[in-house]
């Protein structure tokens, strides 16, 4: 893990990683954690049904989104330990305790590290098509080959040779150009290329098998059905490996049930806390 | 659906937001190598190779539904018989009646996708190129400084005047070792500028190859025996004639040998061998040292390759000494190639020249 931050500087904090919060002050925090290739943007379906009971954190990574980009560091975010750490800057900036936090597929890992690291802050995980390793093993099917993984990286490469939506770089070296900052503002899931191949490797060739017998905080797994990221062996596979998880089989389909179906994963996570309050 | 757009020159395709087609037209059908109605039902993950699917999760579909609309998305789509079909998409969402679903306009990119498959190989190959330069110019900082270093502590030494005569010649005999060092390093960059820039030229004429080989064996001979390896020659008899640059042959059977000699434990064995085989002449060198491990094999010629950067360190040199002898090799019009069974199994290189074929005078 990375050193933490010297100080507990909110507002640096909250300008880098972007860091937006709702709901009610006084209620317990709910913080979501975005997945790869998009951004807090991606939790608007979701995290708006629990603002009357939750204190809402939202966030996106460094190098994603609206983030301070030049606060990227290539060695820190080689790994989800640097990922980790920013939720973990996140928690300790904010003063957060208590946490339900609500992770999308690799943020879920994520977020298992970090409650790893920080036990006391956490009281539950949610984590949304998670898988601990995508890449098939001796004794393990992950859902990928190596292959796969680099197939990925070179469409993702292609895509942004003349991909008008990854304007972000266009941006990044023209900071005083108005127009172009407003059509960032405007875009959804902006990324820099070389940020998120980065984030692609971390992701998809990451191995936290390991890690899962460490993690002491309660999880809800909600797997879906027909998910191409994260296949249902992988969802039963971490359910047998978290002490105190619960596998939820979801009716969605696809990997992002909290943008297709998002009524569904609302109500699973509201029976899931009622029942462990 | 409008017959229009049913043979419109372009895929059309209605998707659901769980990701089950609703609507294909003629033309998707055939580019799929199916028919429109076979497509209806199916989920879209069947339809795309498996990277595309990731990236259909994780980009695709959150920003169409995030934005109303995605363009110019290049993906593999999958055809019935298995091949990929590259293809560029244009989507928008609907939010109609409760029941929201995509359109796609698929249109397929066989050309473009092999020119941009060129320019990323392209791209891979330079920014691979510019991290081996980088981690070069590393190594020569470090490999240049360490012989500079021990020449300064000596010189040093020696400048206080205080030294008695066999420390007075431990200094120059290292000074002089440490300056020859450098020498070779600086030679081996030079070569390797003129090489890469085309101007490095070599001297041509009937040369026997036999007593430059024998002369490197017997150079060696000493760094070998200090080792504990021993050498082996199997040198044929007749004429071994080739058109050669006796000098720049002789830097070749040099770094081959020295090579060999350098990654070759004690008590292990380095062969040389010179026979005429055809037109041909050829030199090959054997060991039982450390060996070269499958996937290094390829690029065992490359400039700025280094199998691992600790290994080379400890052993000195810049690795640029086989890059150059294949270049030299080549000068001469020979070929050179590399051989290992694995890590520990040994290495043998084998050079050809190709040989003067002396034609008998008329009786």
């Amino acid at each position: 893990m990375y050193d933490r931050v010297p100080s507990v500087d909110r507002e640096a904090i909250g300008k880098r990683n972007n860091v937006k919060i709702s709901g009610r002050s006084d209620g317990q925090v709910m913080l979501f954690a975005h997945g790869f290739g998009c951004d807090q943007a991606m939790w608007r379906y979701v995290a708006p049904a629990f603002e009357d009971r939750y204190r809402v954190v939202l966030f996106d990574y460094v190098g994603s989104g609206k983030s301070d980009w030049t606060a990227y560091d290539p060695e820190r975010y080689s790994t989800l330990a640097g990922y980790a750490r920013d939720v973990l800057d996140v928690v300790e900036a904010f003063d957060l305790r208590g946490i339900v936090y609500v992770g999308h597929s690799v943020s879920s890992m994520i977020g298992a590290l970090a409650a790893i690291e920080a036990p006391d802050r956490f009281e539950q995980l949610v984590m949304i098509g998670p898988s601990p390793c995508y890449v098939n093993g001796p004794d393990y099917v992950g859902g990928f080959e190596r292959k796969d993984i680099e197939g990925l990286l070179d469409l993702m490469e292609k895509n942004y040779i003349g991909w008008a939506q990854f304007l972000a770089p266009v941006v990044m070296k023209n900071p005083q150009d108005p127009a172009l900052a407003a059509e960032l503002q405007a875009s959804f899931c902006a990324t820099d290329p070389r940020m998120t191949r980065q984030f692609a490797r971390a992701t998809f060739l990451s191995d936290n098998r390991a890690d899962l017998g460490k993690l002491r905080v309660p999880s809800l797994i909600l797997q879906c059905s027909e998910d191409a990221v994260a296949p249902e062996c992988v969802g039963r596979y971490l359910a047998e490996a978290l002490e105190a998880s619960t596998l939820r089989q979801m009716a969605a389909t696809g990997h992002c049930p909290h943008m297709s179906h998002p009524e569904e994963t609302i109500g699973l996570m509201k029976e899931y806390l009622a029942a462990h309050a | 659906m409008d017959p229009l757009l049913d043979r419109a020159p372009f895929g059309f395709l209605v998707i659901r937001d769980d990701g089950y087609v609703e609507l294909a037209n003629r033309t998707l059908g055939g580019m799929l190598d199916t028919t429109a109605e076979h497509l209806v039902g199916r989920h879209v993950d069947g339809l795309l190779t498996t990277p595309s699917r990731i990236f259909y999760q994780s980009h695709f579909f959150p920003i169409l539904k995030l934005q109303g609309r995605v363009s110019e998305v290049y993906v593999s789509m999958l055809s019935t018989n298995g091949s990929e079909v590259p293809v560029l998409l244009n989507a928008v969402r609907i939010e109609a009646e409760g029941a929201p679903r995509s359109e796609w306009a698929v249109v397929p990119i066989h050309t473009r996708n092999e020119y941009e498959n060129e320019i990323l190989k392209a791209r891979k190959a330079a920014e691979a190129a510019s991290i081996a330069k980088d981690t070069f110019i590393s190594f020569v900082s470090h490999e240049l400084r360490s012989p500079l270093s021990a020449i300064m502590g000596w010189a040093n030494i020696l400048g206080r005047g205080d030294v008695d005569p066999a420390q007075l010649k431990r200094g120059i005999e290292a000074i002089e070792r440490n300056a020859k060092l450098q020498l070779k390093l600086v030679d081996d960059m030079l070569d390797h500028a003129r090489l890469a820039s085309g101007k490095l030229s070599i001297d041509l004429s009937p040369r026997d190859v036999r007593p430059i080989l024998e002369g490197v064996l017997e150079g060696i001979a000493p760094t070998a025996h200090a080792r504990d390896v021993s050498i082996v020659r199997e040198v044929e008899p007749g004429p071994m004639e080739a058109k050669a640059d006796a000098e720049r042959l002789q830097q070749v059977f040099w770094n081959l040998l020295s090579n060999a000699v350098k990654f070759t434990p004690a008590g292990g064995r380095v062969s040389a061998a010179l026979r005429r085989s055809d037109s041909w002449i050829e030199v090959v060198v054997a060991d039982t040292g450390k060996g070269i491990a499958k996937d290094f094999l390829p690029y065992v010629f490359d400039s700025f390759r280094q199998e691992e950067g600790r290994v080379v360190r400890s052993e000195g040199g810049l690795g640029l000494g086989m890059s150059i002898t294949r270049h030299l090799v080549e000068l001469h019009g020979g070929k050179i190639t590399a051989a290992s069974d694995g890590p520990g199994m040994g290495a043998t290189f084998t050079l050809c020249l190709p040989a003067i074929v002396s034609i008998p005078a008329p009786l």
